[in-house]
């Protein structure tokens, strides 16, 4: 089932290095209720470049929502989150951590850190589809984000 | 008085004895010569009484010596007296030298008597001699006795020399036994500390590509279901059935290294709460298939609460499982058997052959198919795990159709974790 038209889609920057989640990820992402643009990094590096408008990402929209992995070459997710809620412009939009690791440290870690919320990728893709749709659904028809106002 | 003393040796009263009498010349030398004899030996005995005591200084009664020796040599003058009255009748000094002699005899008699208790107090030389002897015997044997005694010091002495010596040697070895231990139990932690590694990398590393077979082959089932042919999906389905089997495995293989990994020091434990938990955990099986699980109160042990409490659960589940045509009883009973409690769980379910049962205790050994029954074949090896950490036996009796009962021990005493296995 496709996602019905919206005026203006909601930008997902979604950070991945794993082509094969990124791929599972716009799957499932493909079967959102609400119309979604995603726009894929696959480090760190460039993570921020593409927030901060930098080089080849000089035209690029801000994100109503970042979908972060912590486990990034380059530069690592927990820094990138890190200087996103460092900076000024940036901190306001909605981080969503998304990663395999279970470990308490990095649960509080990232918490610490500011962000909105952290989320245990599931092995099973159905179930990791749900979870991506409650992500869309409370995110974006629940919650009043921030450039929507 | 004065006229006696003055006329002492006037002999002008008295006629010389000669004169006196018939005396025969016979008859006169004789009372002479006898008195002169006496007189003579008078002398001699007081001075061989006084060259005695002169030499034996340490004499007792030494004025009772003096007395007799006065008391004598006074007697042997008035014998001289008569004999010389014979001739020179001086009548009164004769009587003086008396009167004299009676006097020290007196004082003799006087002396003697309080001498005489003490002088027969005195032990005779035969009883000092007897005496002496005795002390003398008792003195050898006390010798004798002195010299085993050494004897036996110098044997004992020697003898834990000797026990010094080997329980030295038996320290040293102690010691070096100890540093070996100590070498090992390093080498088990360092062990551990691999097997903990290698486990977060099977969790970790090992679930990237299962999620990848798993969720594309998923998105496959969703995207392209009934627009291939059927052996695709049967081919799609097979995939995702071995993605999920896969992640299971790893699941518990997991689970089975973190016995020992992630197991707890031992504390007592109240079994019937560990039992408690474990029928919480299984409630909706319980529920579901209408089983009765009776127990016994059950004892408090040193043991990892967790691991005991896991152990219940996979015994009880299994005999829930394995469950026959009648609904499942379960009863949990427990027996102090020599320094060990042994717990036996027994179930009414399908049993399986004797021959099996050491190897269901194998790691994913299992007696039935997937299709059968679910499960991967661990419980039944964490439970051995769980046993072996906590220095017990575990061991099964069945029959098919019989059902089972599982047997387990546990120290008494508590051990401490056994993390060899």
């Amino acid at each position: 089932m496709r996602a019905p038209e919206r005026v203006k889609p909601v930008e997902i920057l979604l950070v991945e290095d794993s082509p094969t989640d990124a791929l599972l990820a716009q799957e499932a992402l493909e079967y959102a209720k609400v119309c979604n643009r995603v726009h894929l990094v696959t480090d760190g590096v460039d993570a921020m470049a593409f927030l901060r408008r930098e080089g080849k990402y000089a035209g690029a929209p801000v994100p109503d929502l970042i979908l972060l992995d912590l486990n990034l070459p380059k530069k690592d997710g927990r820094e990138v989150l890190k200087e996103i809620k460092d900076d000024a412009r940036l901190k306001t939009i909605p981080v969503v951590v998304l990663t395999t690791s279970k470990h308490e440290s990095d649960v509080v870690q990232s918490y610490g850190y500011h962000a909105n919320c952290y989320i245990v990728k599931p092995v099973d893709f159905d179930k990791f589809s749900e979870v991506v749709k409650s992500i869309e659904t409370f995110w974006f028809a629940v919650v009043t984000l921030p450039t929507e106002v | 008085m004065l006229h006696f003393l003055r006329h002492l040796f006037d002999t002008s009263d008295f006629p010389a004895r000669w004169e006196c009498g018939n005396w025969t010349d016979g008859n006169g030398w004789l009372h002479i010569l006898s008195d002169l004899g006496v007189w003579s030996a008078y002398i001699a005995i007081p001075c061989v009484l006084g060259y005695f005591v002169a030499r034996k200084r340490d004499v007792p009664f030494r004025t009772i010596f003096w007395l007799f020796g006065a008391f004598i040599l006074a007697c042997g003058t008035t014998h001289l007296m008569e004999a010389a009255i014979f001739w020179w009748p001086a009548y009164r000094l004769a009587g003086v030298i008396k009167l004299a002699t009676a006097i020290v005899s007196w004082a003799t008699v006087i002396a003697l008597i309080p001498v005489t208790p003490v002088a027969l107090a005195m032990r005779s030389p035969d009883e000092l001699e007897r005496e002496i002897s005795e002390r003398k015997r008792v003195e050898a044997a006390l010798q004798i006795a002195h010299d085993d005694l050494e004897r036996r010091v110098e044997e004992r002495t020697a003898e834990l020399g000797r026990a010094n010596t080997s329980l030295k040697a038996e320290v040293d070895e102690r010691r070096r036994v100890e540093a070996q231990l100590r070498q090992t139990a390093q080498r088990l932690a360092r062990s551990n500390q691999d097997l903990e590694q290698f486990a977060y990398v099977a969790s970790h590393d090992l679930q990237e590509p299962l999620r990848a077979v798993s969720g594309c082959a998923q998105v496959l089932q969703r995207r392209y279901q009934g627009q291939l042919d059927a052996r695709a999906d049967e081919l799609i389905t097979h995939t995702i059935g071995g993605a999920t089997r896969m992640g299971t495995l790893i699941n518990d293989l997991l689970e089975y290294s973190r016995v020992g990994t992630r197991g707890h020091a031992f504390r007592s434990t109240d079994c019937n709460a560990a039992l408690q938990k474990a029928l919480a955990n299984l409630e909706v099986a319980i529920r579901e298939s209408n089983a009765i699980v009776t127990y016994d109160a059950l004892p408090v042990v040193q043991a990892d609460e967790t691991q005991i409490t896991q152990l219940f659960q996979n015994l009880i589940g299994n005999a829930v499982k394995f469950k026959s045509a009648d609904s499942p009883r379960v009863g949990v009973n427990v027996r102090q058997d020599d320094g060990y409690w042994h717990f036996s769980v027994a179930d009414n379910g399908i049993g399986f052959a004797p021959e099996y049962a050491e190897r269901i205790f194998t790691i994913f050994q299992r007696l039935h198919t997937r299709n059968e029954y679910p499960g991967t074949g661990i419980g039944l090896a964490i439970c051995k795990k769980i046993v072996d950490r906590h220095g017990g036996r575990i061991w099964v009796e069945s029959e098919p159709g019989k059902g089972s009962t599982f047997h387990f021990t546990i120290p008494e005493g508590g051990v401490s974790p056994n993390e060899g296995s």
